[in-house]
């Protein structure tokens, strides 16, 4: 067998490979128990009626077709969607905007870099608090700068209309990431082709758009990707300061699914659920992924 | 020292830690979980777990934080669940139902265990299909508590202990109001079923009812209808009531609660169990008044109760726990730290110096709850909370809404096959 297994191998690259696997062993069967285990069950549980305290039961693609005909289902894709088709690309332009700031040379730039990317270092509920905070209605500071320009705020957080949109901008709260990666992305940038385009007679936007952006497309690219997906699985906010309301106005893709899961102990349908959002997720990236050779530049590639 | 004397010793230590070794295995420990902020556990849970362990040196009890729903569900599925689990009548009802929580008439019957003391109105709701899946632990009431200040001010008297009707509930609220203080007369403390629940009962109304074992959505009932409107009235046409907005009332942190804090509210709808918080109130004087009517009283039955988990090892032990949190002495603990009234009759209220505390007490004999039945957190949160969004948002008529309840309820309830 061990001479099947390492077959050709000397007796120095065995032991390299035995100890290899060895080191590795831990990750591998944190993986298969962790990961690809509660992934099959999941898929099963999918076809099946489940509360967790009863026996689960086959009921084949019921779970499937009852989504289909759910009209809360529907509402939470229309949310996610609407959050993750406008949240993305204004994460994109204040990340990008505030790393190119955070790039010029003057004095003092290391201390703002620290104070934008702080924000990021703080998270999830306690974040979620502060900014119910500032949205409301009456005590809220983002009501009284409006009310000292005149403007009488909405209830935000409280209104059909404005809490979805209220949700969008507080996700901005968290660029610092990805304006970090931008910020690598421009400190990369070889000064010398600055140069060459200031011989040729270029002014900043001339620089901007065709030295700095298309030599951060794989970036840009990356933060797209990644933001997509987060998008896509957005919950504590929601969670936290709506709970879906009012009127279902804030119903995230996952809020339905852990209401489903833990409130309602339809483990089955949630797993159902998961698996569609995985497809959806699945689907959005790789369309991305596909339209990247039209507009991702790696090193000195040209195009068009 | 020699190798006989070693073995002397050894041996004698031996004897004497098996001695001790069969004291300890005589001790039983079981573990409850429960929720409640650090104040309670401290104060009420952990307490109270110190008076058991007194009283019956032979069984410890651990207390251990009530963890996530899918933690609990996972630890049932693995059999480590804990020996005894605080729950509302919807958990009781959910794991009673799938086998998970012991019916304890059985052990009531075997001890005969005087259920008389305890509150009839409590004890039912935990019943489902006839059977105890939980002891009560404590019930819970609603009151007014009032802005003494805003009262003298705008010269209106507290209803105290004779409830208001509804044309003088208005009335005060109209009173109470300021819209250039952003001052409201009413509000509630949340805006959930809790605080909705009483509402078209007073009317004469219900939204859910039992035939037989049939369920029914009754939101099309036209005293109930009434209710809602008289609400949205105050609401919208009065503006003498903070809108109850599921939403509004989660993006302000604790909802009509908050106003009252600051000041800004005449009177709320609110619950014994917050008491500790008005006692901390500086700024302006309070007091507390019974909860309003209009045909009929009526009062939410709120509360919390035991269930033994059906697989535990130590079932006697837990319900000697369960039995012991029913006598005087832990009831009383309750009180004294203003967490919920008793659920065994007889005893007095919270001891609130100079506030009108028999608010709490007087309503006990109002109490009332819905018929209950599994599939409702799910139909509330989806149907109910959601459509009467848009009566608190003034989009539209409380017999819309209605309307549209009952219409969904009940398919809903169809599916489900509550029908």
């Amino acid at each position: 067998m061990k001479g099947r297994l390492f077959r050709g191998l000397s007796k120095l690259r065995v032991r390299e490979a035995i100890g290899f696997y060895v080191a590795i062993s831990p990750w591998v069967f944190g993986f298969f128990a962790f990961v690809i285990g509660p992934l099959i069950a999941s898929i099963y549980l999918s076809f099946t009626n489940y509360s967790v305290i009863r026996p689960a039961e086959f009921v084949g693609l019921r779970n499937y077709s009852e989504m289909m005909h759910n009209e809360l289902f529907w509402q939470s894709l229309k949310v996610t969607s609407i959050y993750t088709f406008s949240a993305v690309p204004l994460h994109l332009l204040v990340s990008l905007t505030v790393a190119a700031l955070l790039n010029l040379r003057i004095a003092g730039v290391a201390l703002f870099r620290t104070i934008y990317y702080m924000p990021t270092v703080i998270t999830g509920v306690a974040v979620a608090l502060l900014w119910q905070w500032i949205f409301n209605p009456q005590f809220g500071v983002l009501n009284f700068l409006l009310s000292k320009v005149g403007i009488e705020g909405p209830l935000w957080l409280g209104s059909e209309t404005w809490a979805l949109p209220a949700l969008i901008v507080m996700s901005c709260w968290g660029v610092g990431s990805s304006m970090l990666i931008f910020l690598a992305a421009l400190q990369g940038i070889p000064t010398q082709l600055y140069e060459a385009a200031e011989i040729d007679g270029a002014n900043w936007w001339q620089k901007f758009g065709r030295v700095t952006l298309p030599l951060i497309t794989p970036v840009i690219f990356f933060n797209l990707v990644m933001g997509v997906i987060n998008s896509f699985q957005v919950f504590t906010n929601a969670f936290i300061m709506t709970n879906g309301g009012p009127n279902n106005a804030t119903l995230f893709y996952v809020l339905n699914l852990y209401r489903q899961a833990f409130q309602f102990f339809h483990m089955g349908y949630a797993s159902a659920l998961a698996w569609v959002l995985f497809a959806i997720i699945l689907i959005c990236t790789l369309m991305i992924i596909k339209s990247s050779a039209a507009w991702v530049y790696y090193e000195a590639e040209v195009k068009g | 020292m020699n190798a006989k004397r070693i073995v002397g010793v050894a041996l004698a230590a031996m004897v004497l830690l098996s001695a001790v070794a069969m004291e300890a295995s005589a001790v039983t420990t079981i573990r409850w979980t429960a929720w409640g902020n650090i104040r309670r556990v401290e104060n009420l849970y952990k307490v109270i777990i110190g008076y058991f362990e007194a009283a019956k040196p032979d069984i410890k009890v651990t207390y251990e934080p009530y963890p996530e729903t899918e933690k609990i569900l996972a630890m049932f599925a693995a059999g480590t669940a804990p020996d005894i689990i605080l729950c509302d009548w919807n958990i009781a009802q959910t794991y009673g139902g799938a086998g998970r929580a012991l019916p304890l008439d059985p052990l009531i019957k075997r001890d005969k265990f005087d259920l008389g003391r305890i509150y009839e109105v409590a004890l039912d709701s935990y019943r489902t299909k006839g059977v105890l899946y939980a002891m009560p632990f404590k019930i819970d009431v609603h009151m007014l508590v009032i802005n003494k200040d805003l009262f003298d001010k705008a010269g209106v008297k507290s209803p105290e202990n004779t409830p208001w009707n509804w044309a003088q509930l208005r009335e005060a609220a109209i009173k109470l109001t300021d819209a250039g203080k952003k001052q409201f007369g009413f509000s509630w403390y949340e805006s959930g079923y809790d605080a909705y629940s009483a509402w078209p009962w007073m009317n004469g109304g219900s939204m859910i009812v039992k035939e037989g074992d049939k369920i029914k959505y009754t939101f099309n009932d036209p005293n109930t209808v009434e209710a809602f409107q008289f609400l949205a009235d105050l609401v919208h046409k009065d503006k003498a009531m903070l809108s109850p907005s599921q939403a509004t009332a989660t993006a302000m942190g604790m909802g009509g609660e908050q106003y009252f804090m600051t000041g800004k509210v005449g009177f709320m709808m609110s619950g014994d169990w917050h008491m500790s918080a008005y006692t901390q109130i500086k700024d302006f004087n309070w007091d507390l008044a019974v909860m309003p009517y209009q045909k009929v009283r009526a009062v939410e039955l709120g509360g919390i109760a035991n269930l033994i988990n059906a697989g535990s090892k130590y079932k006697d032990e837990a319900w000697e726990f369960l039995k012991f949190m029913t006598t005087e002495k832990a009831q009383k603990r309750l009180l004294e730290t203003m967490e919920g009234l008793p659920m065994i009759k007889g005893m007095p209220a919270y001891d609130l110096p100079g506030k009108n505390a028999k608010a709490l007490t007087d309503v006990i004999p109002y109490l009332k709850f819905e018929p209950h039945f599994p599939e409702w957190a799910q139909s509330s949160e989806e149907i109910e909370y959601p459509l009467l969004d848009q009566l608190w948002m003034g989009k539209k008529t409380a017999q819309e809404v209605c309307d549209e309840i009952t219409q969904k309820g009940n398919a809903f309830l169809k599916k489900v096959g509550r029908q």
